[in-house]
């Protein structure tokens, strides 16, 4: 049981760091994702515009003189960027004056007259207006068409993300094994010398494994209290010895005594001299007869020369 | 200003619709649009003054045109007075000069024109070999103008690129 315990606080501490891990990534992945999506439209915007800048400053003096030709010239330069499918140059009265398509196949139709200025997002196009001002008026429009593909873009970027979602994840699970280790391992071992002191009642076992923090506090008192329970039990078990002793002696007055030895005689109290044991009843079960060799009962005998005055 | 909006959007009117056939009433037009848009393209070196003046030579239905067109318009921030010259009148104090195609332009007169830093703008076949600066051609039905570079710089004008850019014919210089 506490070694399942022990277990599910490994997986739970895995699965906290795996959690905190995916609901920052999924915060992070959606604000990049709105940011993105967001700069990538006013990326668009900007960079169409610019382009649309450069046609009608390059194409004022063709409007001017009247020269669709250049006109043309300068709308062909979008041939560089495929994206942008077509381009016209509307003159001051809204008649077409030059058009430019990337691939006739696929082009969007361009407008008989140009649209209001600014830019307008319709069915994965944009489209940008401009106009083409010169001396303060406005002697034309430029109207380019790009292929908008927001959703492809919001695609890859998705699949980008849960890609580093879960290599992320991964990774975190990894750490996380390896990082929950310091936590689970004194834990452990803590777990493994308590279940062999509920078995063995064995209270000289210690935690050997060496923590900071919390943990190595909870295992220092763990070891204190092992200890004390020790010193406790000991002291239990030979207060009930010498008890028996003592119920035995009582029993059995007659039983062998320890006799005090001549040199003992001097240092001893006259009284003590009739039973060590006897007149030391805590003493501990290990005092044996043995280590006071008995001698002759000499309760008659002239008392000894030791006097306590 | 509503005026000036009218002139403007008809004066683009008759540049955009000049395609195909041009008439000589249309083809007037058209060059007086282009006089006054060629002002934009120029830069003189001495200042000109508050007010930029358009010569006019032979040709009074282009000056009609051109005094209709720049009423009330401004090159940079400077006003255009339109002047209709005839044969003969002194061409001093001019910025551009329009000989009509009737017109006869004496050598030394032009000669003088250059030293004033007058551009010349001609309408003749050999317009350029004669020292104007610009000269207006027909090209299928269309006006086109080209340009001599070492006329411009005979009369200390600077052209645009922008402008030699949509020119027919750009006449360089060492030639």
């Amino acid at each position: 049981m506490i070694a399942t315990a022990a277990g599910s606080v490994r997986i739970k501490l895995i699965l906290t760091a795996l959690a905190t891990t995916f609901i920052a990534l999924v915060v992070t992945t959606v604000s990049m994702l709105v940011y993105d999506l967001r700069s990538f439209q006013q990326g668009w915007v900007d960079d169409l515009t610019t382009q649309a800048e450069l046609i009608a400053t390059a194409s004022a003096p063709a409007l001017s003189f009247n020269d669709p030709r250049v006109a043309r010239q300068n709308l062909e330069l979008l041939r560089v960027r495929p994206q942008i499918e077509a381009g016209a140059i509307y003159a001051a009265n809204g008649a077409l004056f030059a058009s430019y398509v990337h691939t006739p196949a696929e082009a969007p139709a361009l407008p008989p007259k140009p649209g209001a200025l600014g830019y307008a997002i319709e069915g994965g196009h944009m489209v940008v207006t401009h106009p083409i001002v010169e001396e303060g008026e406005r002697i034309g429009t430029v109207y380019l068409s790009a292929s908008y593909r927001l959703l492809d873009r919001v695609q890859s970027y998705a699949l980008i993300l849960i890609g580093v979602t879960l290599g992320s994840l991964l990774l975190a699970a990894l750490v996380a094994h390896r990082l929950q280790q310091t936590i689970t391992r004194p834990l452990l071992a803590m777990t493994d010398v308590a279940r062999a002191v509920m078995q063995r009642r064995d209270y000289s076992l210690r935690v050997g494994e060496r923590a900071s923090g919390e943990i190595g506090t909870l295992i220092d008192a763990f070891n204190d209290m092992l200890a004390e329970i020790a010193r406790r039990a000991n002291a239990l078990q030979d207060a009930n010895r010498t008890l028996e002793h003592e119920m035995t002696v009582a029993r059995a007055p007659s039983v062998r005594c320890c006799w005090p030895t001549a040199a003992r005689t001097n240092s001893w109290p006259r009284w003590r001299t009739s039973c060590a044991i006897r007149w030391r009843p805590s003493a501990p079960a290990s005092t044996s007869c043995a280590s006071m060799p008995a001698t002759r009962w000499l309760a008659s005998a002239p008392a000894p020369s030791w006097n306590a005055s | 200003m509503a005026l000036a909006m009218m002139l403007f959007a008809f004066s683009c009117l008759a540049v955009g619709s000049q395609q195909g056939v041009t008439t000589p009433v249309l083809e007037r037009s058209v060059k007086a649009a282009f006089l006054y848009k060629f002002l934009g393209y120029m830069e003189f070196p001495a200042d000109p003054g508050p007010s930029l003046v358009v010569g006019v030579l032979g040709a009074d239905e282009v000056a009609a045109e051109l005094a209709q067109i720049t009423t009330g318009r401004n090159v940079g921030n400077r006003s255009i007075s339109v002047r209709k010259l005839g044969e003969g009148d002194a061409l001093t104090g001019l910025n551009l000069l329009f000989v009509g195609g009737d017109a006869a332009l004496p050598e030394a007169v032009q000669r003088a024109a250059e030293k004033n830093g007058t551009v010349v703008v001609s309408e003749r076949d050999n317009g350029l070999q004669n020292g104007s600066v610009i000269n207006f051609r027909l090209v299928d039905d269309r006006v086109r103008f080209e340009v001599s570079l070492p006329a411009a710089e005979r009369c200390n004008v600077r052209l645009s690129s922008r402008l030699l850019s949509v020119a027919y014919y750009v006449q360089k210089g060492g030639q």
